[in-house]
């Protein structure tokens, strides 16, 4: 569904991507981990078109998107739960929502509203609230709902446990597997390599601009490199 | 002081501070969207009150058609300075877009200069306007109703289009985070464009406004309302809509009343507004609505 070939990203001086490439195959869950610094945002920020790479290819449901334009892209079906969450304050909850539906017109529309608010009970208590009084973990489950409000056929999260609490990120870890199953192709950027690797299908492992290591869940969380230096294990 | 006096004092500042609140709303608006201070802002009532002179004096078109044309025209002029002038400059240094706005705003007034001539123009003003209704022993021309009552029903749409509507939402978003409105599918460019059209026109309707207040129109006219109005954009704090209202208004009454109660310091009427900059500066300079001054991430 999205595939990804020798990507090269520069910001300024700074060779940020040296060839990625990686490939996210329809109804699957993705994860790329690395460390901080290696390259997912920026990997996550290209696809979006948010990033100008300066060679290599970005194909999206066999329609080349390396230089398309965001809105394109977001039209087309993808959309991003940027790091640090990134929900607007001074908007409403209900308004962020509406937010991510901005390109739609469509009568789904209110289906979606529904289901991001049986996804998150929260947001609908609080909907008329302004984002920026929301707490951590409700701000990142803004950020979720207002990227489904999209209704991406990929959803791609940078980091979405990011600073929550254990108990928070269990329960982000179920929304992500409950939005897999109505049937969303998801790519996963996580620090939390052991709950990444547990959900994913495939994983590719980044480090400093390049991909590492890739295969199966199962297979990287075998790996003698991987438990080293992301599973914290001796 | 008796009373009436007070209320026909409070009239005429009320019908001033909405002219520095209409002129202000577009400083707040460029600010809160792209954190420039848009220096040419001023000039563009210039350019507005001008058009409707040439319009209807020249060109012999009835007072509607010159004033809507000077609102699209101005519009216009405001969507084409932000393309030619500061779009080019979205990703260098801020002090270089300050330094093209002011730029633009030489080049307007010296375009005025050649295009206009430099000698002042009388505005031909219709009795009507001039006519004076009395209210309870306070006088008011019916020009000094107009004003407010104009900018509020401007006020009253520009509320429903910021919060009241899709675009409106959009410009909040943009005015936050460039990149996440990108995700959401917003074209920033195209609001940003909006944004400078829609301050572009209220800058319109109180050039003329003002034209009409003070009827005498040159190409420097836009400078000191321009100056007032960013200093009242800062007074309610920059970037907040209602602050710039707020700000505007407080201003305009302010300033009647200092020459009315105080005629010694008539001559310093103009100094008010830059005092209450300096005021606003020292000790609050988010301004009175302003939060803690955002970061642009
Ligand atoms: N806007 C930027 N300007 C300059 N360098 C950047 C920028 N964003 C990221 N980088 C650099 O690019 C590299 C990759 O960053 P990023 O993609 O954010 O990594 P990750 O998400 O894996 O932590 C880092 O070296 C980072 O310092
Ligand atoms: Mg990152």
């Amino acid at each position: 569904m999205l595939s990804i070939a020798d990507l090269h990203v520069h910001y300024g001086g700074i060779h940020a991507l040296k060839g990625v490439s990686l490939e996210v195959p329809a109804n699957k869950i993705i994860t790329l981990i690395g460390t901080n610094g290696a390259g997912k945002s920026t990997t996550l920020r290209a696809v979006c078109g948010l990033v100008r790479p300066s060679a290599g290819a970005i194909n999206f449901q066999g329609q080349d998107i390396t230089r398309a334009s965001t809105t394109g892209i977001v039209q087309m079906g993808i959309t991003m739960v940027p790091e640090g969450r990134r929900v607007f304050p001074d908007l409403t909850v209900l308004e962020n929502l509406y937010m991510g539906a901005h390109t739609r017109n469509d009568p789904g529309v209110k289906r979606d509203m529904d289901w991001v608010f049986s996804l998150f009970p929260r947001l609908k208590e609080r909907k008329a609230q302004l984002a920026g009084t929301l707490s951590g973990g409700e701000q990142q489950m803004l950020a979720v709902g207002r990227a489904l409000m999209a209704n991406p056929t990929l959803l791609m999260m940078d980091e979405p446990s990011l600073g929550l609490a254990p108990m928070l990120v269990q329960e982000i870890f179920n929304i992500i597997k409950q939005i897999h199953s109505e049937g969303k192709t998801v790519l996963l950027i996580e620090q939390n390599a052991r709950a990444a690797l547990q959900l994913a299908d495939y994983g590719y492992v980044l480090e400093t601009g390049r991909i590492v290591l890739s295969g199966t869940g199962k297979e990287l969380l075998a790996r003698d490199e991987v438990r080293k230096a992301y599973l914290g294990e001796e | 002081m008796d009373l009436a006096l007070f209320f026909q004092h409070l009239a005429n500042g009320i019908s001033l501070g909405s002219l520095y609140a209409l002129i202000a709303i577009g400083y707040t608006m460029v600010y809160g969207i792209l954190r420039l201070i848009n220096f040419a802002h001023g000039d563009l009532l210039m350019m507005s009150a001008y058009i409707v002179f040439y319009g209807m004096l020249v060109f012999a078109l009835p007072w509607w058609l010159s004033v809507v044309l000077a609102v699209l025209l101005t519009a216009a002029l405001g969507m084409g300075i932000e393309r030619a002038a500061y779009r080019p400059l979205r990703d260098s240094p801020r002090i270089s877009v300050l330094i093209s706005a002011i730029g633009v705003s030489f080049f307007l007034q010296n375009l005025g200069i050649v295009v206009f001539g430099g000698r002042a123009k009388a505005v031909y003003r219709p009795a009507w306007l001039a006519a004076t209704i009395d209210i309870g022993g306070v006088s008011i021309t019916t020009l000094a109703l107009l004003i407010p009552g104009v900018t509020l029903i401007l006020l009253l749409m520009l509320s429903h289009l910021v919060y009241r509507t899709k675009t409106g939402m959009a410009m909040r978003a943009v005015s936050r985070d460039y990149d996440t409105a990108r995700l959401m599918g917003i074209d920033v460019d195209r609001i940003i464009s909006f944004t400078f059209v829609t301050g572009s026109a209220l800058a319109a309707v109180g050039g003329i406004m003002w034209a009409l207040r003070y009827p005498q129109i040159h190409p420097m006219i836009g400078v000191m309302p321009g100056l007032k109005c960013f200093v009242a954009a800062v007074f309610g704090g920059i970037g907040n809509i209602p602050g710039a209202v707020l700000g505007g208004f407080l201003l305009g009454i302010g300033e009647i009343m200092l020459v009315a109660f105080i005629p010694n310091l008539a001559g310093y009427r103009d100094a008010f507004a830059f005092v209450i900059l300096i005021l606003t500066l020292l000790f609050r300079p988010t301004g009175l609505l302003g939060e803690k001054m955002a970061e642009k991430v």
